[in-house]
């Protein structure tokens, strides 16, 4: 159980993912339904937000952002509510559900 | 009693493990509308027959139970207790407490718990409030597709304890195996749901009222205004609705000492009393209402739900400043005692910003600083209006945020640096309306143990100063002029000498002899210092009317006649106080969470040296402007 920490919780670069219409959590527009497509995050770190409640394949909302890159207010699979560092949201990659209404 | 079971309640953070524990046992464990709350491992026995009791334990929160964590964590404190329950020799129980309003994200740690072979149970709670959502949960039929015993319930409803108990005597003597098979929770979650005839309105009309109030307490502008509006207000009633309580039993002090000395004469009894017990102890109770009110309005903040949404308001800030959102619950609850505090700062996830954290929490401006702000406004800055007053008492609150904001700023470039701390993830659950009943006993504990506290620590800590100050020492100092022979006595005692002989070094910042015994004395617990000050100037005050304290500190002299202390004096002495680190509660906090000595003393030596330097600075240059 006993483990150091990683000195780094990101795998790879900070980049956003967009690709066509999958793009990063924290590009995504205000009130757009979307599903998380996948973690870009050390394993260790990806296990701890699954557990969460950041599971690939489940609905995000970004309900507001905090003003000078602070962190998103985000609600996920319609029952919880997060607070997430926006360096964070940058590694997570969502799809926005086509169709939905903003 | 034959102990016949340990029960050990396990669930998410904020899933209401601690509340549940409290209807069971009849504990007092902290509860509050945030996940995070309780960082330690609690026990409690319950008696379930003439000679056999069951015993509950309330561990913090955890998302999951497998994969790595941090040892040093809220949830590695869970996970250490969870790993070493396999080798009891007592049945374990595991009791899941599964928040019925988040069905989904619970049943995961059911299943992962469900792998551990230990008998598993499920509490599922808050049942009253999936009903407010409009829905209810299917108990059978959760308890038949996990082959395990589900009770729906509410830690608010009176039957809790009677079902609770029932069910963990019959867990208590199942044998648990691993169980092979895998289940969809998605899939279970949805069936075992089932709405009632109003679900959608029901869940919209519980959402919006969240959203409402997000709306304007998370909005950008007002959000923050509001926050600092709050405690403005907050540290501002702590002064102007406690004053005239103060004042009141001041009064009583007073009325009593003069009937204690009418009765008794003005012998050594009598001074004992007068001087050592009333003037120590009596005077530092006076601060009983600010310390209740400081207490409920934090308690308050806790059990809305609104400690979660000020860590998303000000992580941003206190991320610049090296700490994190999550610092920001044990820097606030730190306003009412910095040790419990020093232990909630397991809630952070990354342990640069824990420790930084932990190392700035003492210049919080916590409740046993009150008596002496209050002590030296009252009694330097009188004339001044009362807006003064309240102005200056805010400002000193502010300006231990201030200074510790500034000292992680400084540590953030010299302490644990990490390239990419770990990022903020907390949940912000609904907001809540606080039951007054908790909210009463939380007000009514606080009261019962600060006058527990004044009558004992503080009251040996005042009998023993009037001791000190009465035995003689090595140097006799040179008495005001027409001086009783007790007056004569304690310039010659051995507090005084200890006094006088770190002069040298005090001086510079306005303090002599009698205020150096106040700090000496102060040294472990910052709420002697009004004590001791009322000790040292009962006994110097020869009136025949016991005059209050603040008169005998604005009308103390030095040897040479002068006036002693002013305004500059007040300041010098304010900012040592909002510095120094005057607690050794606070550094053994420190030491067992950081399990080092170097911490412990690094924030001694800081505090204090930034104190002295400080003070100094201050009393230099408000002499120099004439105060
Ligand atoms: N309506 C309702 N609220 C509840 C119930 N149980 C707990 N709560 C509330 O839920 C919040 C969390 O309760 P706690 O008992 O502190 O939860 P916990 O699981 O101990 O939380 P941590 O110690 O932070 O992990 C508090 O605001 C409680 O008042 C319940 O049965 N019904
Ligand atoms: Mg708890």
């Amino acid at each position: 159980m006993r483990s150091p920490t990683p000195v780094c919780w990101t795998r790879g670069p900070p980049q956003r993912y967009t690709r066509g219409a999958v793009t990063s959590l924290d590009a995504l527009p205000l009130h757009t339904p979307a599903l998380v497509a996948a973690l870009h995050l050390e394993p260790r770190e990806a296990t701890w937000l699954r557990a969460v409640g950041l599971v690939e394949g489940c609905s995000v909302t970004v309900l507001r952002r905090a003003p000078w890159s602070g962190p998103l207010h985000v609600r996920v699979a319609e029952r919880t509510e997060l607070a997430i560092d926006r360096a964070l949201a940058l590694h997570v990659e969502v799809s926005p559900i086509t169709g939905a209404r903003p | 009693m034959t102990e016949t079971a340990i029960v050990t309640l396990v669930g998410r953070p904020n899933a209401g493990k601690s509340s549940l524990f409290n209807a069971v046992t009849g504990a007092h464990a902290k509860v509050g509308n945030f996940p995070g709350v309780t960082v330690d491992v609690l026990e409690a026995q319950v008696p379930i027959s003439e000679s056999e009791a069951v015993r509950f334990v309330d561990l913090p929160g955890v998302y999951t139970v497998e994969g790595d964590t941090d040892p040093e964590s809220d949830e590695g404190h869970a996970r250490r207790f969870l790993e070493e329950l396999t080798h009891h020799q007592t049945p374990a129980v595991i009791a899941q407490v599964l928040d019925a309003t988040q069905l989904e994200l619970g049943l995961r740690l059911t299943l992962e718990l469900r792998r551990r072979g230990l008998p598993l149970l499920v509490l599922a709670t808050q049942h009253d409030a999936l009903i407010a959502q409009g829905f209810e949960l299917d108990a059978t039929g959760l308890s038949e597709a996990l082959g395990v015993p589900v009770v729906a319930t509410s830690a608010r409803e009176a039957t809790v304890r009677a079902r609770v108990l029932e069910v963990t005597a019959e867990a208590a003597r199942l044998k648990a195996v691993p169980p092979t098979d895998s289940i969809d929770v998605e899939a279970l979650a949805k069936r075992v749901l089932q709405p009632r005839v109003d679900a959608k309105e029901a869940f919209a009309r519980v959402r919006a009222r969240t959203e409402r109030l997000d709306a304007v307490l998370l909005h950008p502008l007002l959000g923050p205004v509001f926050f600092l509006a709050f405690m403005t207000a907050l540290f501002a009633a702590v002064f102007f609705i406690a004053e005239p309580v103060t004042g009141l039993i001041d009064v009583l002090n007073q009325a009593l000492g003069a009937r204690i000395e009418g009765a008794l004469g003005t012998g050594w009894v009598s001074s004992l009393l007068v001087d050592g017990v009333l003037g120590g102890a009596g005077t530092v109770l006076a601060f009983l209402p600010q310390i209740v009110i400081l207490t409920v309005a934090l308690e308050l903040i806790d059990a809305s739900g609104y400690l979660a949404r000020g860590t998303f308001l000000v992580d941003r800030l206190l991320r610049f400043a090296g700490l994190g959102g999550r610092s920001f619950v044990p820097l606030l609850s730190a306003h009412a005692c910095a040790v419990p505090a020093i232990s909630s700062a397991r809630i952070i996830r990354d342990p640069g910003q824990r420790l930084r954290t932990i190392l700035v929490l003492p210049l919080m401006t916590c409740s046993a600083r009150i008596p002496t702000y209050g002590l030296l406004i009252t009694t330097f800055f009188a004339a001044k209006s009362v807006w003064f007053r309240g102005g200056l008492f805010v400002a000193l609150y502010f300006a231990g945020l201030g200074f510790g904001l500034i000292a992680s700023l400084v540590l953030g470039r010299t302490v644990k640096r990490t390239s990419q701390p770990l990022p903020l993830v907390l949940e912000l659950p609904p907001y809540r309306v606080p039951q007054v009943a908790v909210v009463a006993r939380v007000g009514w504990r606080a009261a019962t143990r600060f006058v527990r506290d004044v009558g004992s620590v503080i009251l040996i800590a005042a009998v023993v100063l009037w001791a000190l100050l009465t035995v003689p020492g090595p140097s006799a100092g040179t008495p005001p002029p027409e001086a009783t022979p007790r007056v004569v006595a304690m310039y010659g005692s051995l507090a005084a000498s200890v006094g006088r002989a770190l002069e040298p070094v005090t001086t510079p910042a306005g303090f002599d002899w009698r205020l150096n015994v106040g700090l000496i004395g102060s040294l472990g617990a910052r709420e002697l210092m009004v004590g001791t000050l009322g000790v040292i100037f009962g006994i110097e005050d020869t009136g025949d009317d016991p005059a209050p304290l603040a008169d005998r500190l604005r009308d103390a002299r030095r040897a040479d006649g002068t006036t002693a202390y002013g305004m500059a004096t007040a300041l010098s002495l304010m900012v040592f106080f909002v510095l120094a680190c005057q607690c050794i509660s606070t550094l053994a906090a420190v030491r067992r969470e950081t399990r080092s000595w170097r911490w412990p003393l690094f924030v001694f030596v800081y505090t204090y040296g930034a104190a002295w330097v400080l003070s100094v600075v201050v009393y230099q240059l408000a002499s120099a402007a004439g105060l």
